[in-house]
């Protein structure tokens, strides 16, 4: 059921490593020698990390009742904020992560869910 | 009166828009603050601003306001956009 999830999820918000490994050989060579010639093993976060990082950030948020956070909460429905606060969430997240979100795909993101699976699936989250 | 299909339409259009110049322009303000104080101070103000019309009502009048503010936006964007990790600044020399 979460690999059903996931690939819904995944086909609701468009992910940038499917564009980055149909690129020419060239770029995806190199992206694959560093990743062999990295001496630690996986960086990438862990799905933990990455729920509890995003929980963090969203009960921080003043408008925010922290008791009411779980990884499944919707923003404006569950926890009663409204489309800009959503908005600063977001903001607050790429920060977080140091990301860079297209616009149009972070106005996609309105749930812990859908943070979580975005910045989980994303190579560059950090 | 039932509100039409293509008023919704226009509607969710609308508010689409406002969400993301709400966030080009929340960007932008970090963007422009030199330190991270004036960040907190002028996006508060920026919300304020939003916060404003929110009950606004009429199509046309949110058309024209949407607008001006869009307008306002591409007119103070920041020339050369912090790009990266936010915590790093560059300072634009005299």
């Amino acid at each position: 059921m979460a690999s059903a999830l996931r690939a819904a999820l995944l086909g609701h918000i468009r992910v940038p490593i499917a564009q980055n490994l149909t690129l020419n050989g060239s770029k995806l060579s190199l992206f694959s020698a560093v990743r062999s010639m990295s001496s630690h093993g996986d960086d990438h976060l862990t799905r933990e990390e990455v729920i509890d990082r995003v929980l963090d950030v969203v009960k921080s948020f003043p408008k925010v009742d922290p008791s009411k956070v779980s990884p499944d909460v919707h923003f404006q429905n569950d926890l009663g904020l409204d489309s800009l606060d959503n908005v600063e969430i977001v903001f607050a997240l790429e920060e977080e992560f140091k990301l860079e979100i297209p616009d149009k795909e972070a106005d996609k993101i309105d749930s812990c869910p859908l943070a979580i699976e975005y910045i989980y699936n994303h190579p560059m989250a950090g | 009166m039932s509100a039409s299909a293509s008023y919704l339409a226009r509607r969710a259009v609308q508010k689409e828009r406002v969400r993301i110049l709400y966030r080009r322009a929340l960007k932008d303000t970090l963007n422009w603050a030199v330190h991270r104080h004036l960040f907190y101070q002028d996006a508060s103000e920026l919300r304020e601003k939003f916060d404003a019309n929110k009950n606004v009502e009429g199509i046309e009048t949110i058309e024209r306001l949407i607008a001006d503010g869009e307008a306002a936006y591409n007119k103070w964007r920041h020339p050369d956009p912090y790009i990266g990790k936010y915590y790093r600044k560059s300072f634009i020399s005299p």
